[in-house]
């Protein structure tokens, strides 16, 4: 694209700036000097100057967040960067601990040294193998060049441990992540207490996501207005968007807030795969409802536009679906993930995702019934909102959105048993694409 | 500080910071919840206690066990959307419960079933096959698991592990198919168990001394308190009016003493209620045993102490006599000893510890295992133990001499080396036992008393907190104070008293330590004594 600026993804594609040297020698850690020229809150003021986001998915105001940790409190505070990225579609997260690993631990700098944290954890989806060992490696370099570690800090202290995950989706959600951090089931938290307040081992903690400490010595090294220059008012800035599905090169793609959606799919990565016609988009990982292809066409991409299409930004995982894909088939698809990785805790979710997976299951076997959608339409309220944490809606929101916006196919399903889509029976195999 | 409240449209004080459920709770409004409970405090994983909260930006659910009250706080918690909010979860939690209520114990004071009245009642919309999972599990000692029926409030596994101190149980996989197991090949052994009973909302856990036992809405419930160890614990007394038989024995709440619990010890400690009761009064002669009256028994009590009916004349004084009563005993028991052997006898009155100690810990337990030890001190009685194999020195037998007649009261179990050397000195025994006993064997007058479970009487725990014991059921005995009292009554020529609070009265008017305590008026959770022992 014409316009874009890359931020995050600057130096991906640069051989060897996985390593300290190469990273130096590309601009890296060079913030750090400014950085300890001033006072911890002018770096607060100056994050939330910059108008940047969380990039996990909810999209929390990050200079806000930091500002609620209490000031002057004798326990100790700590950093949770949360490197889990289980977030079906999502894959950017990698990317940066595979080629700008030390941009991550500059921004981890930066973050410690507003908040006055002395250690950070990174807590890494446990698939994600040479991830771990990249960033490991780095944080290795990182402490033998006494850039972290004992006094690193204008005499502070700052150690960076990394945590590996063990598989489960929960363990993204925040207080999950914190549960499993200290060594127990990854169980959300009710809030409040929020993190900030009272967080691992039940001491004030940040929780933010990989991408979004990563931007942090851009914003240092160029300022905060700099920033809150690029995109739109409110959704400033860049972001790493995941694009999968049916496109000719999918990939992650760094977008500038506030181009069209659309446009900025297709220029990105070509477009539809084989000519075919767009059906739908997902615009931020599975738990976003559905846009049309419509919707897709006619909506900006930032965190309001999106919204009031009735999706949201997300951790920017675009899906994009062509003509040729069963929503039917995708429902039991996203049902049967949220079904086995709810947590367990509250009766909406434990029950509910199992429940509508079920019904998903039939529907799709070709034993739907005609009440099924109804049925359907009315678990999802009872799900939403009323759960210790939002995977209940995570799961309930696009199977409301699959079946208000697609569901004629969801009826020719039940009526016809007949799949409206050419390649697909019901309860068969994709020959094409093998059984998901 | 005090705070206002709104719910439901009407304005409350209420103390800042305070749980919203428990501020409800106090005022009368009952917010339906499945995991909180006040001595466990708040998870908020239940959903069930939502509530609609109305702020200046709308209003929004939210659940009222993990909110704190503030001040202009406003809440409703019968709004549509609240019910609507409860309504689902009691649906989801009915999906996949197995429909065997007709034969699980806990029904009729079952929370979901009870929710299910008042929130729902439809049938299931969902008919796929429900889960499969353990079924009447025998997961230690005391307990049967059914992991269908468990609603996952985590009330047992919170339970052991934060307030027993033994985590026992654990939620084990994730979603739809996680379930409360035991860890592999481990049992729950905690002495505290039978507590997650109580606390488990559905009938998920079950106490095998109760399983199928009775329907709870056959029984009659008595507040008394548990006379197995000196703390005293408050308890509830669940008995078959029909059969006349204790079939449960659990906690009430009581925060001077227990708090929510009790001990598996203390709760299964009944079933010598039921047992080998002593139903009429005999005296035996050389080879032969002769069933008397009530009556006529306490003229062969006189007769053996060698004394004679008011009003009469004639007779040459008593024979030595000593009196010696458990630490079991009532405190008007005591009392009426202590008279009968100061003022009409005497003779010296001894209190025997002989229940051998049991296991004492940082929750409940004592090791002291009388309910009255601290009752008897206060008293200004001379505790004697005779909990071991036989003291080397027995001030009992001592006291005894050569021709000493011995009355023993409350001795329905436990007759150890110690109470019997005595029995074997004296010339004379009289007992007044509600079990046949070794003592019983031996004694030469027997006069069958009650048990706790069927007699009013107070213990004074070893904190000198004053509770009642209170009758849940009828025996063929008369209570030892009744008897101890006709007995003062004959030889005085008084009146004998009708009702136990008249001996509580006269306690209080002439015992120093009991003095300002109204002993007639102790509620269901007790009063404190306030002096300290004598001596």
């Amino acid at each position: 694209m014409k316009t874009m600026t890359k931020i995050i993804s600057a130096r991906f594609d640069i051989e060897g700036n996985h390593k300290l040297g190469g990273y130096k020698s590309n601009g890296g850690y060079q913030s750090l000097d400014k950085l300890f020229s001033m006072q911890p809150d002018e770096v607060i003021d100056e994050v939330k100057k910059s108008g940047l986001r969380g990039r996990g998915g909810a999209g929390f105001p990050t200079g806000m967040k930091w500002s609620f940790v209490p000031k002057n409190i004798d326990k100790p505070k700590y950093l949770c960067v949360n490197a889990d990225e289980g977030e079906p579609g999502t894959f950017k997260d990698r990317m940066i601990l595979d080629f700008d690993p030390h941009a991550l631990i500059e921004g981890i700098m930066i973050c410690c040294y507003a908040v006055g944290i002395e250690t950070a954890y990174v807590y890494i989806r446990g698939e994600y193998d040479h991830q771990i060992a990249r960033f490991s490696a780095a944080v290795g370099a990182a402490y033998d060049a006494g850039v972290i570690g004992k006094g690193a800090m204008k005499g502070r202290n700052l150690d960076i441990v990394v945590h590996k995950g063990a598989g489960a989706y929960i363990c993204g959600e925040e207080t999950g992540l914190i549960e499993s951090l200290e060594g127990k089931k990854g169980q959300p938290r009710p809030k409040p207490p929020f993190p900030a307040v009272e967080g691992v081992f039940g001491c004030p903690t940040v929780v933010n996501n990989v991408e979004t400490i990563a931007a942090l010595p851009w914003i240092m090294n160029n300022g905060a207005d700099a920033y809150a220059a690029i995109g739109t008012e409110k959704s400033t800035g860049t972001m790493l968007f995941s694009i999968s599905g049916m496109v000719e090169r999918p990939g992650v793609y760094e977008g500038t807030f506030g181009v069209n959606l659309w446009d900025f799919i297709e220029e990105s990565t070509g477009g539809i795969k084989d000519g075919k016609k767009l059906k739908a988009v997902i615009p931020g990982g599975s738990s976003s409802p559905i846009l049309t292809a419509e919707e897709a066409r006619n909506t900006a991409l930032d965190y309001e536009s999106i919204a009031a299409a009735g999706s949201m930004v997300g951790s920017g995982a675009i899906m994009v679906l062509d003509e040729d894909t069963c929503i039917v088939k995708a429902l039991e698809v996203i049902t049967r993930f949220y079904a086995h990785e709810s947590c367990g805790q509250c009766p909406p979710c434990r029950e509910g995702t199992h429940w509508l997976h079920q019904i998903a299951k039939r529907i799709r076997a070709g034993k739907g019934r005609p009440e099924d959608i109804d049925l359907i339409s009315s678990i999802c309220p009872d799900m939403m909102g009323r759960t210790v944490c939002v995977l209940a809606d995570a799961a309930a929101m696009p199977t409301a959105s699959y079946i208000e916006k697609f569901r004629h196919e969801f009826e020719a399903f039940i009526d016809t048993a007949s799949p409206p889509v050419r390649h697909l029976q019901p309860g068969g195999v994709n020959p094409e694409v093998g059984r998901l | 500080m005090s705070v206002k409240v709104r719910i439901d449209g009407i304005d409350y004080e209420a103390q800042e910071g305070k749980l919203l459920i428990d501020v409800c709770a106090d005022n009368g409004i009952d917010v339906p919840h499945f995991c909180y409970h006040p001595g466990l405090g708040p998870d908020g994983n239940c959903r069930m206690c939502q509530v609609e909260f109305v702020t200046a930006r709308g209003s929004r659910l939210g659940v009222s066990c993990k909110a704190t009250v503030t001040d202009g706080m406003e809440v409703l918690t019968q709004s549509e959307q609240a019910k609507r909010a409860r309504a689902s979860v009691e649906e989801f939690l009915l999906l996949n419960h197995p429909l065997d209520c007709p034969i699980c114990d806990k029904a009729g004071e079952c929370t979901l079933q009870n929710y299910y009245m008042e929130h729902d009642l439809e049938d299931s919309r969902m008919d796929f096959t429900r889960h499969k999972k353990g079924k009447a599990m025998d997961i230690g000692p005391t307990l049967i698991l059914d992991q269908e029926r468990c609603v996952l409030c985590d009330r047992c596994v919170r339970f052991l592990r934060d307030v027993a101190g033994d985590p026992q149980l654990h939620i084990a996989s994730r979603g739809h198919a996680a379930f409360i197991t035991t860890f592999p090949g481990q049992e729950v052994t905690s002495a505290y168990s039978l507590n997650t009973v109580d606390l488990c909302p559905v009938g998920a856990l079950t106490a095998k001394d109760f399983r199928f036992a009775s329907a709870n809405w056959f029984m009659k419930n008595t507040p008394t308190v548990c006379t197995t160890c000196s703390r005293g614990c408050s308890m509830q007394l669940q008995t078959r009016p029909d059969e006349n038989r204790v079939v449960r024995f659990r906690p009430r709440h009581n925060a001077e003493v227990n708090g929510y619990w009790s001990c598996d010890g203390g709760r299964l400690d009944y079933h010598f209620v039921n047992e080998n009761r002593i139903t009429r009064p005999f005296v035996r002669t050389d080879d032969n045993i002769f069933e008397c009256s009530q009556q006529e028994a306490i003229g062969s009590m006189r007769t053996a102490l060698g004394l004679t009916p008011a009003g009469k004349v004639e007779g040459s004084g008593s024979a030595k006599a000593v009196l010696l009563a458990s630490a079991t005993c009532t405190l008007e028991e005591l009392y009426l000893l202590k008279r009968i052997g100061n003022d009409l006898l005497s003779a010296p009155v001894f209190v025997a510890r002989h229940i051998p100690d049991g296991v004492e810990d940082d929750l409940l337990r004592r090791a002291d295992r009388h309910p009255n030890v601290r009752g008897a001190e206060l008293l200004g009685l001379q505790v004697v133990d005779f909990t071991g194999d036989g003291p080397a020195a027995n001030p009992v037998r001592d006291a005894l001499g050569a021709q000493g007649v011995l009355v023993c009261v409350g001795f329905n179990r436990h007759v150890t080396p110690g109470v019997y050397a005595a029995v074997d000195h004296a010339a004379r025994v009289i007992a007044l036992s509600a079990c046949e006993t070794r003592l019983t064997e031996a004694a030469d007058v027997v006069i069958p008393g009650l048990t706790w479970a069927e007699k009013d009487g107070l213990v004074v725990n070893f904190e000198g907190h004053v509770q009642r014991l209170k009758a849940g059921m009828h025996a063929e005995g008369v209570s030892e104070w009744k008897i101890l009292d006709n007995f003062i009554a004959s030889l005085t020529g008084s009146e004998a008293h009708e009702f136990v609070t008249h001996i509580r009265q006269a306690i209080g008017s002439s015992e120093s330590a009991f003095a300002g305590v109204d002993l007639a008026k102790v509620g269901p959770h007790g009063t404190r004594a306030t002096a300290q022992p004598v001596g």
